[in-house]
C-alpha cells in the first residue's frame, strides 16, 4: 500500500453538529492530495468534525475558527493503506485520535484574507498560513482556503524516494447565518 | 632508473595484494557474525541457539567431486552407467586455484549445484529404475531437452561406485522452462515435496506397516515441521491430522512449493528466485535472517544446508543433537566454498521475459501499478521496499522499529507460516517482483499459481478452490489478503499484469 498522507476533513452534506456563535455549518469539504510515484493521490476523512466559528460583528478580520477531526477516519480508497496511515509511523490514531486546526489571527491583504492557524497532528504543532476567500450569498457564507504542509514536519512517515514530502490541502466550508 | 624499477615492483606487489585481498575468504561461523543474524521468533521467549564455533569447525568439510547428469531412467545414453563406473573420482573445487572474480563465480556455480549428500543409486536394479522412472513421470518431473533431471546429479566419489546426490541449492532454485531450457537461480519447479509425500505415503498408508512404525514416521515429520512451544493453529492441526491428510498436504504441492524444514504442514513456502539477491535485506519469506553483507548470505547457506539441524529452540533440540551430545556429525561447506557460492549468487541476474507487450499497454500498466498502490511496497528499482510487514495477530515490538526495516501494516494474508512455524518471526518480507513473469507459485505459501489468479477476487471466497497450494484436509481454501488491484476492470488487469510480467 502506499505511504501517502492524506489530510482530509470531509463533512457530509447533511446538517452537522456545528457549534457556532452565529453561524451553522451546512457543508464542508477539505481535500488533500500528495504525489506518489508521479501519481497524484487524493484522500478524505469520513468522520464528522467538530468546528467552532465565531465572527463578531460579521467582521471577517475578527473571526475565529477552531476544529478537530478524527484522524482514524482517513479514507484513501485502499483500505490497507488507510490502516497503515492510522499506525504509529503515520497518524498513530490510537494515541492521537484527533487532528486540530485553530486560527490565531486574520489579516486583510487587498481583497483577500489571510488566516494564521495552528495545525496540530500528533504532538506537533506548527503554524500554517491559509489564504481564505469568503463569499456571501444571502444568508450563507462560503469559505475556501488552500495550504501546503510538509508531512515530515509532523512526523508522518519517513523519508521516501517516491512519496512527496509536501501535501496540498484544500478547504471548503459553507455556513448558514443564524 | 633503479628507483623506477623498484617502484614498479612495489606497485605490482601492491596491485597483487589488492587483487588477493579482494577475494579474501572470511571466517564465516563466528559468534560475532552470528550475532544479530536472526530475527527473534514471533514468540521472543524462544531463543535460537546455533552450534558453537568449536563444534561447527569440527564438522566434516564437503569435498566436492565431479558430478554427472542424472537422466530420466531409460533415456540415458547407451552404456552410460558402464562408462560412469570407469570414471576416476575428480575433486572439482580447489580454492587455491581461484584467482579472478570469474574463477570464483564459476567455482560458486559448482557449489550451487553440488549435492549436500549422496547415496546409493540402484542403476543396476531394473525394477527400481523402472519405479523411479514411473514416479518421475507421474509427478511431472521437469526435464531438460536431453531428458536430464537437473535437480539431482550422479557423483563418483569412488571409482566404480555411482551415487546419486540431492539437496543442492539448485535442487530448489533451478527452473526448467517448458522448452527444457534451465534458469539457475529462478523459482525452482522441482516436484520435491510431491515426491516426498509419495514416499511418506508408503510409510503411513500401507496397511501392512505396523502402527508403531506409522506413528514413528509421523513423529519424524514433527522434527521437520514441529514447534513444540506452539500449541495452536497448524501445529495443533498437525497433531489431529489423519495419515491421509498428512500425505495429501505434501502431495498437494507442485513445482515451486514445498514444506522445507522449519515450516509447518499446511503452510509451505513458495520457492523464491535468487535474482538481485545482493540487494535484498532479508532472507526467507518470514525475514528470519538478515542480509547485512555477504557473510550473512554465507551463513544462511551453511545453516540451511545442514548446520541449522543442530539449532536449539528455547534450549531444546528439534532435529539433531549436537555432536558432543550424541548427535550425528553432519557435513558442512568450507568457508571458501561458501565464499564462492556467495560470489555466484551475487552474480545472478533475472532473465528477460521473452514475451513482449505493446508499449501503450506497459505504460497503462505502470500507471495502474502506481495508482493501485503497488509501488509503495514493490518500489523500483528492486520492486520491493526491502521491508517486513507484520502479520495479523502479531504486535510489532517497539524495539523492532529501530532494529529492522518494518513497514507496519499487515496485508492480511494467512499468518500461519509467520506465527505457527519455527521460521515464524511475525512478519512477511515484501518480495521483489523482478522476474515474477517466471514464477508459478505466488504468495508466501504458493496458494495462487499465476498473476491472473492473484487479481481474481474469487480467491477471497471460502468456497474457492485455489489453483496453487491448498492444505490436504481442505476441499476449498480461500486465499485471503493482499487485496490490491482486485477491483480493476478486465482491460486494466490485463495491462497491470503485462507490466508486472515485463519486470
Amino acid at each position: 500500500m502506499l505511504r501517502f498522507i492524506f489530510f482530509a476533513f470531509l463533512l457530509s452534506s447533511s446538517t452537522l453538529p456545528l457549534i457556532a456563535q452565529n453561524y451553522t455549518l451546512q457543508k464542508a469539504e477539505i481535500r488533500f492530495d500528495i504525489e506518489n510515484a508521479g501519481i497524484k493521490v487524493k484522500g478524505t476523512f469520513d468522520s464528522i468534525p467538530s468546528i467552532t466559528l465565531m465572527m463578531p460583528g460579521n467582521n471577517p478580520s475578527k473571526m475565529s475558527i477552531s476544529g478537530s477531526i478524527s484522524a482514524a477516519s482517513i479514507h484513501t480508497g485502499i483500505s490497507i493503506r488507510d490502516k497503515h496511515l492510522r499506525n504509529r509511523d503515520y497518524f498513530d490514531t490510537e494515541k492521537y485520535p484527533l487532528i486540530y486546526l485553530a486560527s490565531t489571527s486574520f489579516s486583510k491583504k487587498g481583497n483577500a484574507l489571510e488566516g494564521n492557524f495552528t495545525l496540530q497532528i500528533k504532538q506537533t504543532k506548527k503554524p500554517v498560513m491559509i489564504p481564505i476567500t469568503i463569499t456571501k450569498n444571502g444568508n450563507t457564507v462560503e469559505m475556501n482556503g488552500a495550504f501546503t504542509i510538509n508531512r515530515r514536519d509532523f512526523n508522518l512517515g519517513g523519508n521516501s524516494l517516491i512519496l512527496s514530502d509536501s501535501v496540498d490541502v484544500y478547504v471548503k466550508a459553507i455556513f448558514l447565518e443564524n | 632508473m633503479k628507483l623506477k624499477i623498484i617502484a614498479a615492483i612495489l606497485g605490482l606487489a601492491g596491485f597483487a595484494f589488492v587483487i588477493e585481498d579482494e577475494f579474501k575468504v572470511p571466517k564465516v561461523w563466528t559468534a560475532e557474525n552470528l550475532e544479530g543474524l536472526m530475527l527473534p521468533l514471533a514468540d521472543p521467549t524462544i531463543a535460537i541457539t546455533h552450534l558453537p564455533d568449536s563444534l561447527y569447525d569440527g564438522l566434516e568439510e564437503r569435498v566436492m567431486y565431479k558430478t554427472y547428469p542424472f537422466y530420466l531412467p531409460g533415456t540415458e545414453p547407451e552404456g552410460y552407467y558402464d562408462w560412469l563406473k570407469q570414471q576416476e573420482p575428480q575433486i572439482i573445487f580447489d580454492a587455491t586455484k581461484l584467482k579472478t572474480a570469474d574463477d570464483w563465480i564459476k567455482a560458486g556455480e559448482l557449489v550451487y549445484d553440488y549435492p549436500e549428500d549422496a547415496g546409493p543409486f540402484p542403476f543396476d536394479d531394473s525394477t527400481a529404475m523402472q519405479f523411479i522412472r514411473q514416479s518421475m513421470l507421474n509427478e511431472g518431473t521437469c526435464l531438460t531437452k536431453e531428458k536430464i533431471v537437473p535437480f539431482s546429479s550422479l557423483v563418483i566419489r569412488e571409482k566404480g561406485k555411482i551415487e546419486i546426490g540431492g539437496f543442492s541449492c539448485g535442487m530448489c532454485h533451478t527452473r526448467v522452462m517448458p522448452d527444457g531450457k534451465i534458469f539457475k537461480g529462478g523459482q525452482g519447479n522441482n516436484t520435491f515435496d510431491k515426491n516426498f509425500g509419495n514416499s511418506v505415503a508408503g510409510a503411513l498408508l500401507d496397511p501392512s506397516i505396523p502402527d508403531s512404525i506409522r506413528n514413528g514416521s509421523k513423529n519424524s515429520l514433527k522434527a521437520l515441521f514441529g514447534a513444540y512451544w506452539i500449541k495452536t493453529g497448524l501445529q495443533q492441526k498437525f497433531e489431529d491430522l489423519g495419515y491421509e491428510e498428512v500425505v495429501k498436504s505434501l502431495t498437494n504441492t507442485f513445482g515451486g512449493v514445498l514444506h522445507r524444514h522449519g515450516t509447518v504442514l499446511g503452510a509451505p513456502t513458495s520457492v523464491p528466485d535468487l535474482y538481485n539477491i545482493k540487494d535484498r535485506k532479508y532472507f526467507d519469506h518470514t525475514g528470519l535472517m538478515r542480509h547485512r553483507n555477504m557473510t550473512d548470505l554465507m551463513l544462511y547457506a551453511t545453516l540451511n544446508q545442514q548446520a541449522d539441524r543442530y539449532d536449539k529452540y528455547g534450549g531444546k533440540v528439534v532435529m539433531a543433537n549436537w555432536p558432543n551430545e550424541g548427535g550425528p556429525r553432519l557435513s558442512r561447506y568450507s568457508d571458501a566454498q561458501l565464499y564462492a557460492l556467495g560470489q555466484y549468487l551475487y552474480s545472478l541476474k533475472a532473465p528477460e521475459n521473452p514475451e513482449k507487450f505493446l508499449p501503450t499497454i506497459l505504460k497503462q500498466g505502470e500507471r495502474l501499478f502506481n495508482e493501485q498502490g503497488c509501488v509503495t511496497c514493490h518500489t523500483p528499482p528492486l520492486f520491493t521496499n526491502n521491508m517486513l510487514t507484520p502479520v495479523d495477530g502479531f504486535k510489532v515490538p517497539e524495539s523492532h522499529l529501530e532494529k529492522y526495516d518494518i513497514f507496519e501494516v499487515s496485508v492480511e494474508t494467512d499468518p500461519a507460516l509467520a506465527l505457527e512455524s519455527r521460521r515464524g518471526t511475525g512478519y512477511y518480507k515484501v518480495p521483489s517482483l523482478i522476474g515474477v513473469w517466471n514464477r508459478t507459485a505466488l504468495m508466501h505459501s504458493g496458494n495462487v499459481a499465476s498473476l491472473e489468479e492473484l487479481f481474481d477476487p474469487a480467491r477471497l471466497s471460502d468456497d474457492y478452490i485455489p489453483k496453487g497450494y491448498k492444505p490436504g484436509w481442505k476441499a476449498t481454501h480461500a486465499v485471503k489478503g493482499h487485496p490490491f488491484g482486485l477491483e480493476l476492470n478486465a482491460a486494466d488487469k490485463t495491462a497491470l499484469i503485462a507490466y508486472l510480467k515485463s519486470l
